[in-house]
């Protein structure tokens, strides 16, 4: 019995430390930004959308006070109308929802909305597939709006980026998803994760490392800094979204190539909202960096990565490149081609 | 009794806690990683029959970026009719085999695809209507010519091991990876229903998106010759090939980069996208000496002429200006040198 009782205590003891371990391990992983999509136009109401179609979720003109006439949907799905709602003297009572008659909603444009965050007053280039097909400006909060109806329905690949004040690059942020024919896809949420820049790419062990970027107004900025035991030190981005952390060198293992990467957390609209990780900066603790080749796969050098660098990448494919080779392990494969897509600009 | 009661209610308590806490903590653990899986993971035909089998990816919270799938059928039953790329959420192919590859494809009973998401993919947005995780589909045909020589066999379209997904981590760095194959349970019987793809290569008549084409050297490719790249997508059926032509030379099958036969860039050349259903888009480059000739040609713009007018004109007064002052002091002079000869 003592045996079993030992046997009980010891799994209870597995049962309750093992989420943690999970935790842990998934903490350790990106966390993706809460980004929703609602598509308006598909009869269901979800997300942001009040109404969609001829389905006001049980609400007529009775609802609003009214005993005759019908609600429509307006706004992309946002808003009941009740300008068809009226009140009869001894009317039968109101009708729900739709067109009079029975008629059946026109089929509108297939439209793609995106509502998102970067940075203040910069300018947000969107890619589909890849490929740059337009450029909008954020406001002094950093929000950006986008709206479309050149956009084949079907899987879509969005991506978005930007420079911020700094000149500092985001890391490419891509949504995958599908867009509904003779509908409006509204995405919500598409933030972009803080920049991130160092004052020095090669720093003495024990002096000061500047890192510093730019996110959105007011929010808290968790800084990660790989070593052995990852350090995180956290700080406040001003309301013109500009951050930065002085950050002692002493706990860095020295002649050693570090990392850091950043992200932002804040509360909008009531909900917590956690951004993924920007792009990670590399600096150097020691006195002499070992020479990079061809960094960021910007493999033609000018500025951009995009289809011609991917074609360079092709041409020297299997080859011993030490330019295309990006993490130089003697061959030009998959891994390089992976780096070249994390660096993606269009 | 209630005593004896009370302890058996509290040890079946401790029972359920104990299996439901043990698969709750251990659960997490087991399904880390990103898992590449066929759909249906099961499925019953029967000979004639024409079906699909969807290859998808769960990135399972990571951020992923590349694929490289290797997959084997079983070629001595099934035969692969063509591979639909117009859902894929892969926006960037480094190898696809085309529809010239079906062929040797149905010989070896291997299939390859690898190729990228720029920025990466992070699974499914809360909210999509669709499951947006599929890299391709395979769409096979079981012959019917077989009815009475096979009997009913379970066979499995597999995923093979040298599969890779790599992290959008800027480091290349390989994911965790499970694996889950497509069982296949063929009937001796006829069957022979719609064939869905024929059906949908029927129905495709959009052509691939629009695109451009870039004209580049660099000193390190090509010896420093001149070569295009080109690059688009198909939101049905997906790109199948592409063809290029430069001036009056024929269409031939091309993969970008292509290196330019004509380097003196005085031709016109042109890029044939076609997707899978036979549909196309031409993209047409004027390279610039091309460009640059019919401006040397062109009669001159009015505003130019209008431009010209004016300045001569200005001149033509400054000049006319000059002479009359010119006249006017000459006149002035000889009637001085006049008026300085008469007698006093």
């Amino acid at each position: 019995m003592e045996l079993w009782k030992r046997f009980l205590k010891v799994f209870l003891l597995i049962s309750i430390f093992c989420p943690f371990l999970s935790l842990k391990t998934f903490a350790q992983k990106q966390i993706p930004t809460i980004v929703g999509i609602s598509v308006c136009g598909d009869g269901s109401i979800d997300g942001f959308e009040v109404c969609d179609g001829d389905n006001f979720g049980g609400k007529t003109c009775a609802t609003y006070g009214y005993n005759r006439g019908y609600l429509l949907c307006v706004d992309n799905c946002t808003r009941i109308s009740v300008e068809h709602c009226y009140t009869e003297p001894g009317g039968m009572g109101a009708g729900g929802g739709g067109y009079p008659g029975g008629a059946t909603r026109p089929l509108g444009p297939t439209t793609l909305i995106v509502l998102g965050k970067a940075y203040p007053d910069t300018e947000v280039k969107i890619l589909k597939d890849g490929k740059e097909i337009a450029r909008v400006r954020t406001d002094s909060q950093a929000n950006f709006s986008w709206q479309t109806t050149d956009i084949t329905p079907g899987v879509n690949s969005l991506s978005f980026w930007a420079d911020d004040k700094f000149g500092l690059r985001s890391i490419l942020y891509t949504l995958t998803f599908e867009v509904m024919p003779n509908a409006v896809t509204t995405v919500r949420g598409a933030y972009l994760p803080p920049t991130i820049g160092v004052d020095k790419n090669i720093v003495k062990r024990g002096e000061t490392l500047k890192i510093f970027g730019q996110t959105i107004p007011e929010a808290k900025v968790p800084v990660y800094i790989a070593s052995p035991a990852e350090i995180i030190q956290e700080t406040d981005s001003k309301k013109t979204g500009e951050w930065d952390i002085l950050f002692d060198t002493t706990p860095l293992e020295d002649e050693t190539m570090h990392t850091a990467k950043s992200q932002f957390k804040t509360t909008i609209e009531g909900s917590t909202v956690v951004s993924g990780f920007s792009k990670f900066v590399t600096f150097y603790v020691g006195k002499k960096a070992p020479a990079g080749i061809c960094p960021g796969a910007d493999l033609n050098q000018d500025g951009k990565v995009n289809l011609i660098d991917f074609s360079i990448l092709l041409y020297y494919w299997g080859t011993n490149n030490p330019c295309a080779d990006q993490n130089q392990d003697g061959i030009v494969n998959l891994v390089d081609f992976s780096i070249m897509m994390y660096y993606w600009t269009g | 009794m209630r005593i004896a009661n009370c302890k058996l209610k509290i040890a079946n308590l401790n029972w359920k806690a104990l299996i439901s806490a043990i698969f709750l903590s251990f659960f997490p653990v087991f399904v880390f990683g990103a898992t590449l899986y066929l759909e249906p993971k099961e499925g019953e035909y029967k000979l004639g029959d024409h079906f699909g089998v969807k290859i998808r990816i769960d990135p399972e919270g990571e951020c992923i970026n590349t694929i490289s799938v290797d997959l084997s059928f079983p070629n001595d039953i099934l035969v692969l009719e063509g591979i639909d790329l117009g859902e894929s959420i892969v926006t960037i192919w480094v190898d696809k085999p085309s529809s010239f590859d079906i062929k040797k494809i149905n010989e070896t009973g291997k299939i390859h695809f690898s190729g990228g998401i720029p920025g990466g993919y992070c699974g499914r947005i809360p909210g999509d209507p669709g499951l947006t995780n599929m890299v391709a589909e395979l769409r096979f045909y079981i012959p019917s010519m077989m009815v009475g020589e096979v009997k009913e066999e379970t066979e499995e379209i597999k995923i093979l091991e040298n599969s890779q997904v790599f992290l959008n981590d800027g480091k290349g760095t390989l994911a965790k990876l499970n694996f889950q194959d497509s069982k296949i349970k063929i009937l001796p019987t006829a069957g022979g229903g719609l064939n869905e793809w024929r059906e949908k290569l029927l129905n495709d008549t959009t052509p691939p998106e629009p695109f451009e084409i870039r004209i580049q050297k660099n000193p390190n490719i090509f010896e420093g010759k001149y070569f295009i790249v080109f690059y688009t997508t198909d939101k049905e059926t997906g790109i199948d090939y592409y063809m290029v032509k430069e001036g009056e030379r024929d269409w031939k099958v091309a993969k970008s980069p292509y290196l330019l036969e004509n380097q003196n860039l005085d031709e016109e050349i042109k890029v044939k996208a076609v997707d899978r259903a036979g549909n196309e888009t031409i993209a047409t480059l004027y390279p610039e000496k091309i460009k640059e000739k019919p401006k040397a040609i062109a009669p001159p713009k009015k505003e130019v002429n209008l431009k010209k007018i004016i300045q001569i004109s200005i001149i033509s007064i400054l000049v006319l200006v000059l002479i009359f002052v010119a006249v006017l002091f000459i006149k002035k002079k000889l009637m001085f040198k006049k008026g300085k000869n008469l007698p006093s």
